[in-house]
């Protein structure tokens, strides 16, 4: 019998810990993000989201997908937010996409093994939509890095683009071997 | 225990057509055809062993069906319409939507190997695949044969146990552990057990000439042609119309497309067993004798 209550409170024990690191949000309540307000002396960075790339090659992509694809290629288009200490790029892009009410999906940094979260999609439009060769990148002003999202830190003017690339960045002016 | 032997007495290659069908046709991921799929299955199986057994087994895989939805709702995070966030990634609509057909899917393909097993005996197996390779026919007769012997064995060494007093103890956790001993025991040994049986027929020389004649009671017969042409007729129509079934999920669910007559030859293909039984049974019905 003894044994029988140590099992149960071991037990209890997992459902407790699974709890505790449970959030439940509602939709209102998760899309309720504060954006800083602009001020003469906060520092900023600029923002971009782009799927051109998607939309010029959109016969390769899912029929589905088709009507979440702006004919422009702007899903989000250049806006300027205030910077937080220590942000990277996630926090950016996360902040934004929450305030604009933008679909997102990553994967976790503790989920892969670069130690970096990985967006996998944004305004419904996921990585292999357009072929085996496509997902989402970022350059931070014109460059692109060779860190994850959550491993680069912003400054000051940094300007962001997220830009869905069809060919492995080679479309999007990103060429690995230069 | 109800018994029908129509669709089980049917040549073995029209058995193997017929759920090569099955499996391709369940494959749409379609919410209705998956649901048909699972409907045909349960009214075959209900005919084969009985209703009281189908619903006990219904318990059983409604955990998994629930484990099921439970788990790819939290991992898949696609779709337009969330219903709430756990941990900061969405709970969508469409991928519960998703998981729940997905669900029916895991259940249909299931009763449907579970009617198999009952109905395709190891002679069966061995008829169609010795022609290929012999090993490979005895491989697959003995992996078929592993998980009954498997639960008779436990069945056995449970009474045995239960008799002995194995389990006489206040304990809940001491059970479970007990339990969990003997299941691990019959597992190994009824391994054993195969493999020796293997051992002992190629110590006979099974599988070592191609000489060896092979004596089976499989001819083709008229019914055989009927339900073939009526099986072809069927999954002819729904290559036919293959574009009402096809379905999506993400972003947004389709809209409903399938029409009428699409729906009907989904759910007569997979109703087709059992059609063949009742047609069978009201049949010998009236040819018996009332003198």
């Amino acid at each position: 019998m003894r044994k029988d209550f140590v099992v149960l409170g071991f037990i209890g024990l997992i459902i407790a810990f699974l709890i505790s690191g449970t959030k439940i949000q509602s939709v209102e309540e998760y899309y309720l993000t504060h954006v800083d307000d602009i001020t003469p002396d906060a520092e900023t960075v600029t923002l971009t989201i782009l799927n051109d790339r998607a939309y010029a090659e959109r016969d390769k992509i899912p029929p589905e997908i088709h009507p979440y694809l702006t004919a422009d290629g702007v899903v989000l288009g250049k806006t300027t937010y205030v910077l937080r200490d220590g942000d990277t790029v996630f926090d950016v892009l996360n902040r934004a996409t929450r305030h604009e009410r933008i679909q997102m999906e990553y994967q976790g940094a503790d989920l892969n093994i670069y130690n970096s979260i990985y967006i996998q999609g944004i305004n419904y439009l996921y990585e292999f939509a357009c072929g085996s060769l496509s997902g989402w990148m970022y350059s931070v002003n014109g460059e692109f890095p060779t860190k994850g999202v959550s491993q680069y830190a912003v400054k000051n003017g940094d300007d962001i683009i997220f830009r869905y690339t069809c060919n492995l960045g080679k479309d999007i002016g990103h060429d690995e071997f230069e | 225990m109800a018994t029908v032997h129509a669709f089980r007495t049917l040549h073995p290659i029209i058995l193997v057509l017929y759920v090569l069908g099955v499996s391709g046709i369940i494959f749409f991921i379609n919410p209705v055809v998956s649901f048909f799929a699972l409907m045909g299955a349960s009214v075959y199986f209900s005919l084969l062993v009985g209703l009281p057994k189908l619903l006990r087994e219904y318990g059983f895989y409604l955990w998994v069906g629930i484990w099921m939805i439970l788990s790819y709702s939290m991992f898949t995070h696609n779709g337009k319409t969330p219903l709430f966030f756990l941990n900061d990634q969405a709970i969508t609509y469409e991928a519960t939507y998703k998981s729940i057909v997905l669900a029916v899917v895991v259940l249909a393909v299931s009763f449907w190997l579970k009617c198999y097993s009952l109905i395709f005996t190891s002679d069966k197996v061995l008829f169609l695949l010795t022609k290929l390779s012999t090993r490979l026919g005895l491989l697959c007769t003995l992996s078929i044969r592993f998980i009954p012997l498997c639960k008779a064995e436990f069945k056995a060494k449970q009474r045995v146990l239960k008799a002995n007093g194995y389990y006489q103890t206040t304990s809940y956790t001491d059970r479970v552990v007990r339990w969990l001993k003997v299941y691990w025991y019959v597992i190994t040994y009824t391994f054993e057990h195969v493999f020796l049986t293997s051992a002992i027929m190629r110590s006979k020389g099974y599988g070592y000439t191609k000489k060896r004649s092979h004596f089976h009671l499989f001819t083709f017969h008229k019914k055989d042609g009927w339900f073939l042409l009526s099986m072809l007729a069927l999954s002819g129509c729904i290559v036919l119309w293959h574009q009402q079934y096809l379905f999506y999920y993400y972003p947004a669910i389709k809209p409903w497309a399938m029409t009428w007559y699409g729906a009907t030859v989904v759910a007569l293909y997979f109703l087709l067993p059992s059609l063949y039984e009742a047609k069978e049974v009201t049949q010998w019905h009236y040819l018996q004798s009332k003198m």
